[in-house]
């Protein structure tokens, strides 16, 4: 049998067209065709981060204001402006020591907590801020969110001491490495060459790391 | 309004009611997302095309017709978008090493379907990324042939043909990574 009639009775079988294929062969793959889409179709949906929704509905937001009219004055905005301000009120005394540590807590996935690192480059992150993602960084596991944590920090590189990139030389992940070794690479006030060289020393790096540390050695 | 149908909501978005856009939102963006990180294995591509893709149903509301079924519609968008993505991108990230260590993040799941789901994740990433799209457009959106065929720019017959090869390798992946 031609391969594209073999193909055709397959998906006959998968589509439910034919019942049972008379080709013995046919029967058997289309058999555990089926059996790997059952399983793909159970594996769980991923989650959208609350960072993604809150880009979306700020989206909604700003088509909402670009069509509709100017709202006219209302005798309830009085009544409404002095409710926002309380619940604001209440959301600042509830909330003004928590920082975003104590939001990222809340989260439960990696996505979400990825999505809500990134979403911090568009906030002003304290020292409190700072000295959290550092010790996050040590912690977390997961190489998405250690490379979006040091780009992140990356942007604050006057508070970012040699004790932040001696994490370089616990760090086995090549792009976990690759993204310390671009902020080093952007740092003015810090010298790491000694330490990078011994680094360089290592016998698992990758070679585009080793490139690398080679170039910043050189431009030093 | 949740209860409303696709075609309901795409006729009141085109009527420019942005509260139906947040209803098929909500009802699309887990499914959508999971198309775009099954099959572009990038989680802040993935996000950035979830948006682009209710940009443009926004943006091309007005060619959305009401006679026809709004979710192909839907899809059709996002897979292009797909597609598009890997047109753009997909060369530089095949040779881009450190990109392939950036493990995909998957759900959490339950211990005992950890191991076989995460066999079947890594069987797909070693997908060609044509393959992996057409594969993902077939059980994950359950997309028609029609739909497929128009996508891909080929015949419908053709486009049975690449979903069962790409089952058939996806097969084949599974039994090595098995081993």
């Amino acid at each position: 049998m031609k391969e594209d009639q073999f193909d055709k009775e397959i998906m006959d079988y998968l589509d439910g067209v034919t019942n049972k294929p008379v080709n013995e062969e046919v029967s058997e793959q289309g058999e555990e065709l089926k059996q790997i889409l059952s399983e793909l179709k159970g594996i769980p949906h991923e989650k959208v981060s609350p960072a993604t929704d809150a880009k979306f509905y700020k989206f909604v937001e700003e088509k909402n204001t670009n069509s509709k009219p100017i709202i006219k004055f209302k005798a309830w905005w009085p009544y409404l402006t002095a409710a926002a301000s309380i619940i604001i009120l209440f959301f600042m005394l509830t909330n003004s020591n928590n920082g975003f540590e104590y939001d990222y807590r809340k989260l439960r996935s990696n996505p979400d907590r990825l999505g809500f690192i990134y979403e911090l480059n568009k906030q002003q992150l304290s020292s409190g801020d700072i000295s959290w993602l550092k010790s996050e960084l040590k912690n977390e596991i997961n190489p998405n969110i250690k490379v979006t944590i040091v780009d992140l920090l990356a942007n604050y590189q006057s508070k970012l001491d040699n004790e932040f990139y001696n994490s370089l030389k616990s760090e086995s992940i090549p792009s976990v490495q690759m993204a310390l070794l671009n902020s080093l690479e952007s740092s003015e006030h810090i010298d790491f060459s000694s330490e990078l060289l011994v680094f360089n020393q290592r016998k698992d790096l990758d070679k585009t790391v080793r490139q690398k540390v080679k170039y910043i050695l050189s431009n030093q | 309004m949740t209860g409303l149908t696709d075609e309901h909501l795409m006729t009141n978005i085109k009527n420019g009611d942005t509260k139906s856009l947040g209803v098929l939102y909500e009802r699309y963006k887990n499914i959508l997302f999971t198309f775009f990180i099954r099959t572009i294995q990038d989680y802040n591509a993935s996000n950035d095309l979830l948006m682009e893709t209710f940009e443009r149903i926004y943006k091309y509301r007005s060619s959305y017709s009401a006679t026809k079924k709004a979710r192909p519609w839907i899809f059709q968008i996002a897979s292009n978008l797909s597609k598009d993505y890997y047109k753009k991108w997909g060369k530089r990230q095949s040779i881009d090493k450190l990109k392939q260590e950036i493990i995909m993040i998957q759900p959490e799941l339950p211990d005992e379907t950890k191991s076989r789901d995460k066999l079947l994740h890594a069987a797909l990433n070693k997908l060609k990324p044509p393959q992996r799209n057409i594969i993902n457009m077939y059980y994950l959106l359950e997309m028609t042939y029609e739909d497929i065929a128009a996508n891909e720019n080929i015949s419908i017959n053709n486009a049975r043909i690449k979903v069962c090869r790409a089952l058939k390798n996806l097969k084949e992946l599974l039994k090595d990574s098995e081993l």
